[in-house]
């Protein structure tokens, strides 16, 4: 997949991301529940690989899906969030 | 009370189905009325007819049905009440405590057989050869008061050579059968609240007319409720006048709009005469619109294909072949990439115009059989935003009201949708509701007709420009919370209260005051602060929306800022209020409910919760995939990239109705299976390698979930045309693929369902052809369904306010596209139109048109009618421009019900942040006039050609 499809999408949802609480965690929160883990591990490889041109919280995101790469994803997180 | 009769006759509307004269009183007080002989209990404000049609004792009739309020005209009606004199009306004659009645004397015989003797002096004595013989109530009536001679003769002035009025495509008016009895107009006034027929003329000389040249030029929205209510052949569906009349009937579910309208489909034999509204269809209660009503004739179009076919290549010819060599390909080639590319490599779509039953199947294929978590629903494309949204402060994706409950609102919002011409159904009781005093508010770029129609016109219209919703639902919430209107009371008792603290701090904020949103919105500081005064001021305010607020980057967002300012509003849990989707497609609601997205199951629950996923597992006797699977548009972008090569579509046409076509054709073509499952070869069947006959919503058997959550039978009214159920090809495929799945019927996959989804849990076949319909959740804490959500709590516990900052959409107008496109839907047409093109429909709509401000199109030098280039970065296309009022300077509007006007052409890749639903809604874009050879484009391929 077009890993500048992948950054401009990240970038929306720290950009609209409302819900109160860490902003890293919760843009993470939403990408393990909601992108394939595929999908974010390109994210992490791109960040990583040129991160002076992402945003600190960005950087932040892609540690913490890193982290939780083999870990439970965190149900419960935005406990509700559907999208039907 | 004593039920209903089963025995009432003097039916019409429908049948079998009892006509009671007039409406059932709501009230709770109870009084005893006699009526001849027999005394019983009966809701006050009854009249004597319908107290006497409930008792089995019918009352003689010609202006009095069910579905509208009392006339009074016809005199057929008249009974002898002890106490009274004369001989009152019983349509118009409440009962009252201690009322006699004698429905059955010599002296209203002879009055009633007089009455009948003058109708019958100016009525053509053809019962024999008129339509509508053994359907007739003047027929009828003219046999139970024993009419034997009419002794003024038949020679006299009469009406007898009154024209017809053929140019309905559906409908014929016969003006020589008419007896002027009002129903036909009343029933454009107060059902479907058009108001397009009048009585012109007076006296002798009175009779209906629609205005204008004839029906077809007039006002009529071709709803049916007219010839519905006709007691005689004077307004009869053609199909009947042609084939004569039906004489069996099945109740079903109509298969366009999220309104979920029942219809008795009328047959003879195995044809389908007509399809007539259901009185007990608990969304629709006897109303239809001109799709529903009449455009069902595309289930035996020509284009119909029912053999399945495969090709080896997108260019070459397709081969009609077996079932089992179709399934069999299409099995070896989803394992073959498989085996080359991985599992993930493969996908599908599930569709909204089918059943629960279909959708749960191919979810549970596509999980099971295809191991993977690769499936997505065109749900995608509408409502996503819906789902995530009210689930984060309510929790749960659904809508919280069922439709009566607008008939107590007093103050109704409407954003972003246009129900006349989506969900009209819906649309005629939100109006009826806007006659009987309510007050609107409507948030729209565009003029509907809401804003200002017969009867109505809008308290407020908060013109915004396209892609400012959050801003102008901020500002309002702003008002609210800066001018005390909060309802403390209902924030503190039910909803999360450090929440409400940080949103109401947020949203005080300067940069949400109205005036600031002026600038940003162009609505008028002063009519935001007026309309949100208008709404938290009311006793029940309700907020209805469509795709116009989901279709954004910050569709989500705009959910949440609704359930917002409902919650701060106090208008949440009871009838009148709530947060209310009006859904695009029939099973929207059913689709997301059954599990299509691809990191939930059923009922909502993500696939990463062991416990579910535990429960499937074992059900299924099958691993399954832990983590969430691609999106549709994941699945494109993957195959455009390579690395997704087979999906299967199940009932959609993504080569339209997705956004950036000539993307979607690019990965369309990239793959190397696509498999199509259809009525017809649409225009994503053009890429495909298998075809699958579908199956019409009249051979299906399951249930459809309407927009208000309400679970309706879907019934075969007759054989499938390509031999199979759509379970079953999606059951056979998925065994050919290595794993099997067997059912012998659809009431066992929603049995399946019933037992692995806790808000299903009782739902069965056997209990909905018993209740007719329910509103999930259904379990044992609600075993007769729900009709309103968060009544004594929210879902989710305490309702969560979010703040909603305003982030504009990168889709910016600009000097190379100045102006913003919107899209929307006519009434006539719908979505990508593989319906109701195919039926007489398009009549009214032939084609898709380009609404533009007059000042934009002088500029341009545009005119009326002419042919347009509309460009946007993305590509170009060609429609014919309409200079309208609708519209204000600097937007332009259409819609995408045809092929050849390929509106997705242009629209972008932008799309709502949190799941990725389509931003239709704004799209810079530039006009021009079209050049001389706009002329020749006549496929896809030729827009294509020129973006």
């Amino acid at each position: 997949m077009d890993v500048n499809v992948l950054i401009r999408m990240a970038d929306q949802i720290e950009k609209n991301m409302p819900f109160a609480g860490n902003k890293a965690e919760l843009v993470a929160t939403h990408l393990v529940k909601f992108w394939t883990p595929v999908m974010r591990a390109d994210l992490y490889k791109e960040v990583t690989s040129r991160p002076t041109d992402f945003s600190p919280v960005m950087c932040e995101v892609v540690e913490i899906l890193h982290s939780q790469a083999n870990a439970v994803l965190p149900y419960g997180g935005l406990k509700g969030s559907s999208e039907a | 009370m004593t039920s209903l009769s089963e025995n009432l006759k003097y039916v019409r509307s429908g049948i079998g189905e009892p006509d009671y004269g007039t409406p059932a009183s709501t009230s709770e007080e109870l009084v005893s009325v006699t009526i001849d002989g027999i005394t019983r209990q009966v809701a006050a404000g009854t009249s004597v007819m319908r107290a006497a049609g409930e008792q089995g004792c019918s009352i003689p009739k010609l202006c009095a049905t069910d579905s509208l309020e009392p006339f009074g005209s016809c005199r057929m009606c008249v009974v002898e009440i002890d106490g009274r004199r004369g001989t009152p009306a019983s349509c118009t004659t409440p009962v009252e405590d201690g009322m006699v009645v004698r429905t059955q004397t010599a002296k209203v015989a002879k009055l009633r057989r007089n009455v009948m003797e003058l109708y019958i002096s100016d009525h053509p004595l053809d019962c024999l050869t008129c339509p509508a013989n053994g359907d007739c109530e003047l027929q009828e009536m003219a046999g139970v008061v024993g009419l034997r001679d009419v002794r003024y003769g038949y020679e006299g002035e009469n009406h007898l050579e009154e024209p017809k009025d053929s140019s309905n495509p559906y409908f014929e008016f016969d003006g020589s059968k008419c007896i002027v009895c009002n129903r036909c107009v009343r029933a454009c006034d107060e059902v479907q609240g058009t108001l397009a027929l009048t009585i012109e003329g007076r006296g002798f000389n009175s009779k209906v007319s629609p205005g204008g040249l004839n029906f077809l030029s007039s006002e009529c929205v071709s709803c049916g409720a007219c010839v519905q209510a006709c007691p005689t052949s004077t307004l009869q569906e053609k199909s009947v006048i042609e084939l004569g009349m039906p004489t069996r009937t099945v109740q079903t579910t109509c298969a366009y709009c999220g309104v979920g309208c029942s219809f008795n489909a009328e047959l003879r034999g195995d044809e389908l005469i007509r399809m007539v509204p259901a009185k007990n269809g608990g969304a629709n209660e006897g109303h239809s619109c001109v799709k529903g009503r009449f455009a069902w004739g595309y289930a035996s179009h020509k284009d119909r294909v029912t053999t399945p076919m495969i090709r080896e290549s997108i260019k070459d010819e397709w081969t009609v072949v077996s079932w089992e060599e179709a399934i069999g390909y299409a099995a070896t080639k989803f394992k073959e990439i498989q085996a080359k590319y991985g599992d993930n490599s493969i996908g599908g779509v599930t569709s909204s115009r089918c059943t629960n039953e279909e959708i749960f199947v191919v979810q549970k294929m596509i999980r099971a059989a295809f191991g993977n978590n690769n499936v997505d629903t065109c749900a995608r494309v509408c409502h996503s935003p819906t789902g995530f949204g009210l689930s984060s402060t309510f929790g749960t994706s659904a809508g919280t009201q069922d439709f009566k409950s607008v008939a107590k609102s007093d103050a109704i919002m409407v954003i972003g949708a246009n129900p006349t011409d989506a969900h009209p159904v819906f649309g005629s009781r939100l109006k009826k509701r806007i006659r009987e005093g309510a007050n609107l508010i409507v948030v729209d770029p565009r003029k509907t007709d809401l804003v200002k129609s017969a009867h109505i016109e809008a308290d407020y219209h908060l013109q915004l420009q396209p892609g400012t919703n959050v801003a102008v639902i901020n500002a309002l919430g702003h008002v609210v919370v800066t001018e005390g209107l909060v309802d403390e009371a209902f924030v503190n008792e039910r909803c999360d209260r450090a929440a409400f603290d940080r949103w109401a701090a947020f949203i005080a904020l300067p940069e949400n005051s109205p005036e600031v949103v002026e600038a940003q919105s162009g609505v008028p500081a002063q009519a935001i602060r007026e309309a949100a005064r208008l709404f938290a001021a009311a006793k029940n305010g309700a907020i209805y929306y469509g795709l116009g607020v989901t279709e954004h980057s910050q569709g989500s967002t705009m959910v949440m800022g609704m359930a917002n300012l409902a919650m701060a509003t106090g208008n949440i849990g009871r009838d009148g209020v709530g947060v209310n989707p009006l859904r695009g497609q029939n099973n929207v609601q059913g689709s997301c409910d059954m599990g299509s997205f691809p990191h939930e199951l059923s009922g909502y629950r993500h696939i990463s919760d062991n416990a579910v996923r535990e429960q499937f597992e074992t059900l299924w006797d099958v691993k399954l995939m832990a983590e969430p699977g691609m999106r549709i548009p994941n699945m494109l972008d993957n195959a455009v990239s390579g690395e997704f090569r087979g999906m299967f579509v199940h009932g959609e046409d993504i080569a339209q109705s997705d956004p950036n076509t000539k993307h979607v054709m690019h990965a369309l073509e990239s793959m190397d299976l696509v498999v199509v499952q259809d009525l017809f070869l649409n225009e994503t069947a053009a890429f495909a390698h298998v075809f699958l006959p579908g199956t019409s919503f009249l051979e299906k058997d399951g249930t459809f979930t309407n927009a208000e959550r309400r679970i309706n039978r879907v019934r075969p009214v007759m054989a499938a045309k390509n031999g199979k159920q759509e379970w079953e090809i999606v059951s056979e495929l998925a065994t050919a693929m290595g794993y099997a799945m067997h059912y012998d019927n659809a009431a066992q996959i929603m049995d399946e369902i019933a037992s692995i989804t806790p808000t299903f849990a009782n739902v069965s076949f056997e209990l909905l052809d018993r209740v007719g319909s329910l509103q999930w959740p259904v379990n044992e804490k609600a075993p007769s369904g729900t009709p309103i959500m968060h009544v004594d709590g929210f879902v989710r516990g305490e309702g969560m306010f979010v703040e909603t900052p305003f982030v504009p959409t990168d889709e910016r107008a600009n000097r190379k596209f100045p102006l913003l496109l919107t899209t929307g839907r006519v009434l006539s047409q719908y979505n990508v139109g593989a319906q109701t093109r195919r039926t007489e429909n398009s009549t009214w709509h032939p084609e898709d048109i380009l609404e533009i401000h007059e000042a934009d199109a002088l500029m341009r030098g545009i005119t009326d009618g002419m042919k347009v280039a509309i460009s946007s970065r993305i590509g170009e296309t060609i429609l014919k421009a309409q200079v309208s009022e609708r519209v204000p300077a600097g937007v332009v509007y259409t819609t995408f019900h045809h092929p050849l006007s390929g509106a997705n052409v242009i629209t972008t890749e932008f799309n709502d942040w949190a799941t990725n639903c389509p931003e239709y809604k704004v799209t810079a874009v530039e006009i021009r006039p079209a050049d001389s050879s706009a002329d020749s484009v006549n496929t896809l391929d030729d827009v294509l050609m020129k973006a």
